[in-house]
């Protein structure tokens, strides 16, 4: 009996604490404590505000239009000026490669007549070299009478002889050269 | 080569004067450049006739029995490129038979099948 007397008072007190209202200003609010700070009057209202017309400042306008001409102006100025420079520095960079082509071309050409006519001079060398070794007289040799042939004279009609009397000389003539060059 | 001894050696292998062969053989064979000895045999075996071959097959140190193989090989492509090879089968013949010494023979009977085989 006595435990459910204190469980109906304690549900009871519970039941009483509840609070039912959203107010949160209601008494029964912060377990009986009412609020009792001050509270701002028309809080919750908005005051329309009317925005602030700006006038259009002459001053502003004109130093704009200034600055914008000046810019299209500069642009307008700068652009053919720029164009111009590298008109200019192309024609100068094609002059230099014309000289510098020119240059090679003659450079060429002079070494290609250079050669032409070093081969010239050989040619004609060769030619009075074998001029005179055409109109040669064969040389005799004492010891048998065999001569000694020219190369323009070395063929089959020639002597067995005189083919090797040359073959002999020619062979006499190598040694000599080797042994210079060997000396 | 020298030019001079390049002609020399063609116009005593074109000779008709046998003189030609003894002074290819004393001046060519002999000769202690590789490319005259070459030459020279060639021009030796190129003459097809029995003394000029002889030169090439019987002696030692010469023709196919050159201590150069550029030379003796040389010489065996001239044999074998003859058209005529009844002359060169006959010193081949007497030298495998007669000859005194071994590697002339052995040489001489290489050559000979060499032909034989080209046949």
């Amino acid at each position: 009996m006595e435990i459910k007397s204190i469980v109906g008072a304690k549900l009871g007190s519970l039941s009483l604490n509840r609070s039912t209202s959203t107010n949160p200003f209601d008494k029964t609010s912060f377990r009986g404590k009412a609020f009792s700070g001050s509270v701002l009057p028309f809080a919750d209202v908005f005051q329309k505000i009317k925005p602030v017309e700006q006038k259009p400042s002459k001053v502003a306008m004109v130093t704009g239009a200034v600055i914008s001409a000046v810019t299209s102006f500069k642009s307008r100025i700068t652009e053919p000026v720029i164009a111009f420079a590298h008109r200019v520095k192309e024609g100068v960079l094609h002059g230099v490669d014309a000289v510098r082509n020119a240059k090679e071309s003659a450079k060429e050409t002079l070494l290609s007549a250079k050669n032409s006519w070093l081969e010239m001079q050989r040619n004609m060398q060769e030619r009075i070299s074998q001029v005179f070794e055409w109109h040669k007289t064969p040389e005799a040799e004492p010891e048998t009478g065999a001569k000694i042939l020219s190369l323009k004279h070395i063929n089959e009609k020639a002597s067995v002889q005189d083919l090797r009397a040359t073959w002999v000389h020619e062979n006499e003539k190598l040694s000599l050269e080797e042994g210079k060059v060997v000396a | 080569m020298n030019k001079a001894v390049e002609k020399i050696i063609n116009s005593l292998e074109k000779h008709e004067d046998m003189e030609s062969i003894q002074v290819l053989e004393e001046l060519g064979t002999n000769s202690p450049d590789n490319e005259v000895r070459e030459m020279t045999s060639r021009a030796l075996v190129r003459k097809n006739v029995h003394d000029s071959l002889k030169v090439v097959i019987i002696n030692q140190g010469k023709g196919i029995n050159d201590l150069s193989p550029v030379v003796a090989m040389s010489t065996v492509n001239e044999i074998l490129a003859l058209d005529d090879k009844t002359e060169v089968m006959k010193v081949l013949d007497d030298t495998i038979n007669m000859n005194s010494i071994d590697e002339v023979r052995e040489n001489a009977k290489s050559v000979m099948s060499l032909l034989t085989l080209s046949e």
